[in-house]
């Protein structure tokens, strides 16, 4: 029997929509399996984590990129809602075009359910974005 | 919604098929247990020369590192050596529950071995490399005691370690400023220390025939404490994967009083020697290119109240062979290990907020059962 490590995805805010197409990632034909479509109301963010296999125990990277609108990415979390903690890592968020942002330092030091928080800010308006990763052993 | 999501997620709370076991109780592993049981494996893993040392992987350095490990010239008395408290015919360790240099320390000998697996370095993780973590108890008052002017003038006046150094480094230890040369020491004992690896355990021959179907007549005792390892005990979730640690920090409610009221401050501390150390990987001791030091995990670690009493997990690779157990070594056996989780106190864990453990409340059967696996590791 195989077991294939992956970041699976458990939050059903993340269906696809047809609208709003501004760049590759947020293309909905060319966005790639291991990406992850966040929404919030009329927003829209897609992630991709790097490197996208066996993520227990070991730093990686997000890219996210921002989908509709002019927003900045403010601050990036996580923590294990069942267990009542976070990470042991601080990440650090880098612009890398308008749009595009890096975030290095993530660490799941655990399998099990992670709440990814995400937050943006435009033009005064904040915006929250969540979802529940299920990180495989 | 992507389709694969939901497949994982149903396999994980759906059973598993029924493991064909071979003596009188039968045991039978969940879908989730089998995932955690493969990812206890495979055995050894790759392991990378560490790119903060250059001399990692050197064969001449690691023999020469070898030797210096058992010399005792590296102490200020020139009677402890490495291999004092790391006694290769012990495992690495000690054997005592403290160990004892100078005068006694505050922790237990940490079994050396796998060490390139290794994030953090130490109880409390106050080292982000090998090298750095092996210049401590060289100058520990209450380990080898010694300073770095004695290291300087042994290497330069000792006709042997002034040749050795001269052939390896590539430089004479009279050209070199001193914290290097102690730097230098420091990645060749290093470079042996990493050669000291774990063998194949029985587990990883059992494992290996579970996810191939291929049980012969398996232990039922050790099958049961498998069971509850990747089970209801959730050890797994802390004793992560192939070396058995997530490698990160956990408050597990051992007193963290050490004694006249002084307490040991577990990662809290550690995080706070780590950043203050000028060995660290961001340092400018290092061999590794600025891009490849930026990811390194002191660049991002976080100091958190949480992290008072909380203290690395350990491998449980040759676990068996390296009793006292814990940090301050006040657990003599495995079975006294056993029975701290399964009447733990949750009222006595120090950082709040995790929820992990809880007593297990094991019967005398499963203690055994337990013990038993952890003896195959
Ligand atoms: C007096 C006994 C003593 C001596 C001598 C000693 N050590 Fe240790 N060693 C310890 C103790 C105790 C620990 C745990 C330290 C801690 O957590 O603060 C340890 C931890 C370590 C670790 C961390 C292992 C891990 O998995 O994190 C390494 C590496 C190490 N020692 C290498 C050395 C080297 C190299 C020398 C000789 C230069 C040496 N030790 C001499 C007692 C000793
Ligand atoms: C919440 C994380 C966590 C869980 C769950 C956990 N452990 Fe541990 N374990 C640790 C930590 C942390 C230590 C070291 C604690 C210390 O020294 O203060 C440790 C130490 C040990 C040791 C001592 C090893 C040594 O070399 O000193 C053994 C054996 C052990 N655990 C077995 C188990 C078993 C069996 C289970 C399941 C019943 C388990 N652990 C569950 C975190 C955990």
């Amino acid at each position: 029997m195989k077991y294939k490590v992956a970041l699976a995805i458990l939050s059903l805010s993340c269906s696809v929509s047809s609208n709003a197409e501004t760049s590759h990632a947020c293309n909905n034909e060319t966005i790639s399996s291991s990406a992850l479509e966040l929404k919030q109301q009329d927003r829209r963010l897609v992630i991709t984590p790097k490197p996208q296999d066996e993520p227990v125990g070991k730093l990686f990277s997000l890219e996210i990129q921002i989908c509709d609108d002019d927003s900045v990415v403010t601050k990036v979390k996580a923590v294990m809602p069942a267990h009542g903690h976070g990470m042991n890592y601080r990440p650090k968020v880098n612009q890398l075009a308008e749009k595009s942002y890096q975030v290095e330092g993530l660490l799941f030091h655990m399998p099990g359910v992670w709440l990814l928080t995400i937050e943006t800010k435009s033009q005064g308006t904040r915006t929250k974005f969540q979802s529940e990763l299920l990180i495989k052993p | 919604m992507k389709p694969f999501a939901l497949v994982l997620f149903s396999l994980l709370v759906c059973f598993g098929f029924a493991q064909p076991v071979v003596g009188q109780e039968k045991v039978e592993f969940t879908v989730s247990e089998l995932a955690f049981i493969q990812s206890h494996g495979p055995w050894p893993p790759k392991m990378e020369p560490d790119p903060s040392n250059r001399f990692s992987g050197e064969p001449s350095a690691s023999a020469w590192g070898q030797q210096l490990f058992q010399d005792v010239r590296l102490s200020q008395a020139q009677t402890l050596s490495c291999a004092s408290c790391h006694d290769p015919d012990r495992y690495f360790a000690d054997g005592k529950a403290r160990s004892t240099g100078t005068s006694t320390v505050d922790r237990n000998a940490i079994a050396l071995a796998d060490l390139r697996l290794n994030r953090w370095f130490g109880w409390a993780g106050q080292s982000d490399n090998l090298w750095a973590q092996s210049i401590h108890p060289i100058l520990d008052r209450r380990e080898m005691n010694a300073t770095v002017e004695t290291i300087v003038q042994r290497v330069r006046q000792e006709s042997d370690l002034a040749a050795n150094y001269t052939a390896i480094i590539g430089k004479g230890p009279k050209e070199e400023e001193p914290l290097r040369l102690l730097v230098n020491i420091a990645k060749i004992l290093a470079a042996y220390q990493e050669t000291i690896r774990t063998p194949t355990s029985a587990f990883d021959l059992m494992r290996t025939r579970l996810l191939e179907d291929e049980m012969i007549s398996e232990d039922a005792a050790v099958l049961a404490g498998l069971k509850l390892f990747v089970g209801k005990g959730k050890c797994s979730l802390c004793h992560f994967g192939p070396n058995f640690t997530n490698g990160e920090f956990h408050d597990i409610g051992l007193p963290y009083f050490i004694e006249s009221g002084q307490v040991d401050q577990g990662r809290y501390g550690g995080i706070r020697d780590l950043k203050a150390s000028a060995f660290n990987r961001l340092g400018e001791y290092g061999d590794e290119p600025a891009e490849s030091a930026a990811q390194a995990p002191t660049a991002f670690v976080s100091l958190q109240h949480r992290n008072w009493g909380e203290f690395r997990v350990p491998s449980l690779r040759n676990v068996s062979k390296t009793a006292p157990y814990m940090h301050n070594g006040t657990l003599a056996s495995l079975e006294d290990v056993v029975r701290h989780y399964s009447t733990i106190d949750i009222e006595r864990l120090h950082a709040d907020g995790e929820t992990i453990l809880k007593s297990l409340d094991l019967t005398k059967q499963e203690i055994a059962n337990l013990v038993a696996f952890l003896k195959t590791l």
